[in-house]
């Protein structure tokens, strides 16, 4: 029963990180770049929401609602920043620098905007609901969990779809595959990529209110940890692999709380990330994905 | 009297399937001046991309003054005197034009020394090489620019002095004329038999005719990767193969639409 | 001096010196996100050798230095397999793995951390930045400075023209580790402890960013992003809830001006130029 537990506390933590995956992994799979700015945004989610539920006693799916809808005008405005100034002249090395940076800088912006506005400590996060848990027998399970499980499938499913289907999809895996190419074949490229972001921007900023949800808390750093975890996520499934990064969140949710649960958690770390360095050094393509390297393939 | 520098022999490549090349056989003579000729996606960067190392060959092999290079280093290659030009401008821009030809010699610094002394001071012998290749090239004005913004062709120079500045024994220039008015086509084709004349082995490709005809003693004809033709210009342009592959499509037309 | 001042300019130096450990295989195309993996090698092999072989400060120093250059030479092979993003994450990756194997090695404090009974003060860090200025200085302006940035530009020309691609960046990649490793000895030994909290991923993204700000065009781009990355904060030291506000727009800001950094080769060369031609017009006018 015990073990049981676990996987489902390790399930429903993969799902956190599977967003916030997806959330990294589209930026990477369409344009090449590492966007820094998502932890800042999932703990905008968190934090945001928050501070209008705490301060002005806002009811919470309005609360959570402005808090993505910020969370998806600060995606843009990384993008405004980063990619438009991506276009170098050229090709070289530094073309992935750039961008990294920029969007490193509103990583820092945005802890720093949040931190003065409500200083660093760690927030109590009001539950909407009396009990949040479901029990069947001595299982218990987290409805805030459950959520996030199901909303991070469903959202990644009906994001899939949106990609294989509909010509905003077309559009964007086509970029994927060639910016350039794109832009020729008549594709409005600078009218796609912020579509990019405000998809990024929300899946990092629900997973972040989908966090605090879980876990009772928000504060201006907890984005830091969680991030690197979906990162790790996003690598093992291959990078540009929606599906693969879900897998991968999951997978790694799970890993890390039987890790913890037999061997401690002082060598989580090293052994996560031993992994990951393995991975890409003789698997770059993930280990849930598929033969080619992934950019471009959904 | 005329050894052959570079040998070709039942030369292949394939891109995953795709034959780009296929099992060309031909050589170059110690000091000759020779075209490579082919419409549009004939191979002839690809022969080129092989000859340097730039792509592993799928069949045959490559000899270079005797020796065997199928496999060699592109480092190798170079201290074997192989250098091209390319046919899309590929100087480095954010060195400048001195440093660009400076780096042309770097196939020739052995040991540990040559790498750790200054190149870039006024007074260093690199340094002097290259001060005295742009001169001679007309290009001293643009020593210290950075290559990015200067014009078309002043680049084409460039690339040719950081070639020469290799000592090469054998060029491969990739469309030298390209892009050139007839002025500048017509100083590029006599420095070219310059060098020819200082001893140099060179291999050209090139679209335009007239500058094959002035500047080469023997042409090769290149077909969707097949060696269709070899001869003087004037007897490759009145075969019947090379005739056929030009006209029989319709990549001439195309060719002069594009240019 | 004061003591604000000196601790100030201690914190400049030793994060210039970090800046070329990143700088180094910058120059070359090569991002590095792991320096920070690199400097805690170095501040910790130097403190375990300095608390336990009592050898004189020089011989420890420059053998934490070797300690740090054979990993990175170690680990540059895999490494500098991937390229772009992968890189990136390899770096961290590589970073995270030191980290989280220190933290488990009671010998040396684990997560406790471990004092640093020797002490070095300013003097010895203003002479070893001079030190590893000038030497970067003077690498990038030798054959292998120049096929360094012809790597950086195009790879694959570089090497037709005989450059010995693999070797020279794993070259540049091991050198910028033995300089890592110097700060990081250096910094055990001014702040007497070393705890792998101070050796984050975090500290490996900010010094590749502020070296980025600076430039990875010319060996003075480092002084510059340094400059901008350590005192720039201390400027707005007033204003204590917005300063990293302030930074933090002021790096978008430098990114979407100048994306190859403040300091770039075409503005040395213009600067050059300028004097060059204004010089004589001035005697012109006297
Ligand atoms: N790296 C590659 N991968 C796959 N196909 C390639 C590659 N390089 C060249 N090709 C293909 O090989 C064929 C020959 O190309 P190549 O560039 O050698 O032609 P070319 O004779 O130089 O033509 P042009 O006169 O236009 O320069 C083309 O169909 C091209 O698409
Ligand atoms: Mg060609």
């Amino acid at each position: 029963m015990d073990v049981l537990q676990q996987l489902i506390s390790g399930l429903m933590l993969g799902s956190l990180y599977a967003l916030l995956a997806v959330a990294f992994t589209l930026v990477i799979g369409v344009l090449n770049f590492l966007n820094f700015s998502i932890p800042g945004i999932f703990m905008m989610g968190g934090m945001i929401s928050w501070g209008l539920m705490s301060q002005t006693n806002m009811v919470w799916w309005l609360a959570m609602a402005i808090a993505l809808a910020a969370c998806v005008v600060a995606s843009l405005l990384v993008e405004r920043f980063t990619y438009r100034f991506m276009k170098m002249r050229f090709g070289d090395a530094t073309e992935h620098a750039t961008p990294l940076v920029s969007s490193l800088g509103f990583l820092i912006l945005f802890q720093g905007l949040v931190l003065i506005k409500w200083g660093p400590e760690m927030q109590y996060f009001p539950s909407p609901w009396q009990d949040p848990n479901l029990r069947i027998g001595e299982l218990v399970i987290g409805l805030p969990q459950l959520a996030s499980l199901i909303l991070a499938l469903v959202l990644v499913g009906g994001l899939s779809l949106l990609l294989a289907r509909t010509g905003l999809g077309r559009a964007i895996r086509a970029i994927a595959e060639s910016p350039d190419t794109a832009a020729m074949l008549g594709i409005r490229v600078n009218r796609i990529v912020p579509a990019v972001f405000i998809i990024s921007g929300l899946l990092a900023g629900l997973a972040g209110v989908l966090f605090s949800l879980n876990y009772l808390q928000a504060s201006p750093r907890m984005g830091d940890e969680i991030a690197t975890l979906a990162i790790s996520a996003m690598v093992l499934g291959g990078l540009g692999s929606v599906w693969g990064a879900v897998i991968g969140g999951l997978f790694l949710g799970l890993v890390q709380v039987m890790v913890i649960q037999f061997f401690g958690a002082e060598f989580l770390r090293a052994i996560l990330w031993g992994l990951l360095l393995v991975i890409i050094v003789v698997r770059p393509q993930g280990v849930f994905g598929g033969s080619k390297i992934s950019k471009g393939k959904f | 009297m005329t050894k052959p520098l570079l040998e070709i022999q039942n030369l292949s490549k394939n891109f995953s399937g795709l034959d780009v090349i296929r099992d060309v056989t031909f050589h170059v003579n110690e000091g000759e001046r020779m075209a490579l000729i082919g419409p549009n996606g004939a191979g002839k960067t690809t022969m080129f991309n092989l000859i340097t190392g730039v792509y592993p060959v799928s069949q045959g092999s490559i000899r270079m003054a005797g020796e065997d290079i199928t496999t060699a280093s592109d480092r190798s290659r170079a201290q074997r005197g192989i250098i091209r030009t390319f046919q899309n401008i590929r100087l480095m821009p954010h060195l400048t034009a001195a440093e660009n030809v400076m780096l042309g010699q770097t196939c020739h610094s052995h040991g540990i020394w040559s790498w750790l002394a200054p190149v870039g001071l006024q007074s260093s012998r690199s340094r002097k090489e290259a001060d005295h290749a742009l001169e001679v090239s007309g290009l001293l004005e643009y020593r210290d620019m950075l290559t990015y913004d200067l014009p078309y062709g002043v680049q084409k120079r460039i690339e040719l002095a950081r070639a020469l500045s290799a000592k090469p024994k054998l060029i491969l220039l990739d469309e030298p004329a390209a892009g050139l008015n007839p002025s500048e086509t017509d100083d590029l084709a006599q420095q070219l038999l310059d060098i020819s004349a200082s001893g140099v082995t060179l291999l050209t490709v090139e679209h335009d005719m007239h500058f094959v005809r002035r500047l080469s003693q023997r042409v090769i004809v290149l077909n969707f990767g097949s060696l269709i033709a070899e001869g003087t210009a004037a007897e490759v342009q009145n075969d019947q193969h090379v005739l056929e592959a030009y006209l029989g499509s319709d990549r001439k037309l195309e060719e002069e639409v594009a240019t | 001096m004061s003591g604000y001042l000196s601790g100030v300019l201690v914190a400049y130096l030793l994060n210039l010196i970090i800046a070329y450990a990143v700088f180094l295989p910058g120059a070359g195309g090569i991002l590095n996100l792991g320096v920070a993996g690199f400097v805690a090698i170095g501040a910790y092999a130097s403190a375990w050798l300095s608390n336990e072989m009592e050898w004189p400060l020089a011989v420890t120093i420059l053998l934490s230095m070797g300690v740090s250059a054979l990993i990175g030479l170690a680990i540059s092979f895999p490494i500098l397999r991937t390229r772009g993003v992968y890189m990136v994450l390899a770096t961290i990756a590589f970073g995270e793995v030191v980290v989280g194997l220190l933290i488990n090695v009671e010998a040396i404090g684990g997560a406790a951390g471990y004092p640093v009974f020797e002490f070095i003060d300013l003097p010895v860090i203003a002479l070893c930045t001079l030190a590893v200025v000038l030497f970067v200085v003077w690498l990038m302006s030798t054959r292998f400075g120049l096929a360094l940035r012809a790597i950086h530009d195009d790879e694959p020309v570089a090497a037709l023209f005989g450059v010995s691609v693999r070797g020279v960046r794993v070259a540049a990649f091991t050198i910028g580790a033995a300089i890592a490793g110097l700060g990081g000895a250096l910094y055990g030994h001014h702040y007497a402890y070393v705890d792998v909290i101070y050796f984050t991923t975090l500290v490996s993204i900010y010094t590749l960013l502020y070296v980025l700000i600076g430039g990875v065009q010319t060996p003075w781009g480092p002084i510059v992003g340094a400059a901008v990355f350590s005192l720039l904060p201390e400027l707005f030291r007033g204003a204590t809830e917005w300063r990293y506000v302030f930074f933090a727009a002021v790096i978008i800001l430098i990114m979407a001006v100048r994306p190859e950094g403040i300091i770039t080769r075409a503005l040395l060369l213009r600067l050059k130029r300028r004097g060059t031609i204004a010089a004589p017009t001035k005697e012109a006018a006297q």
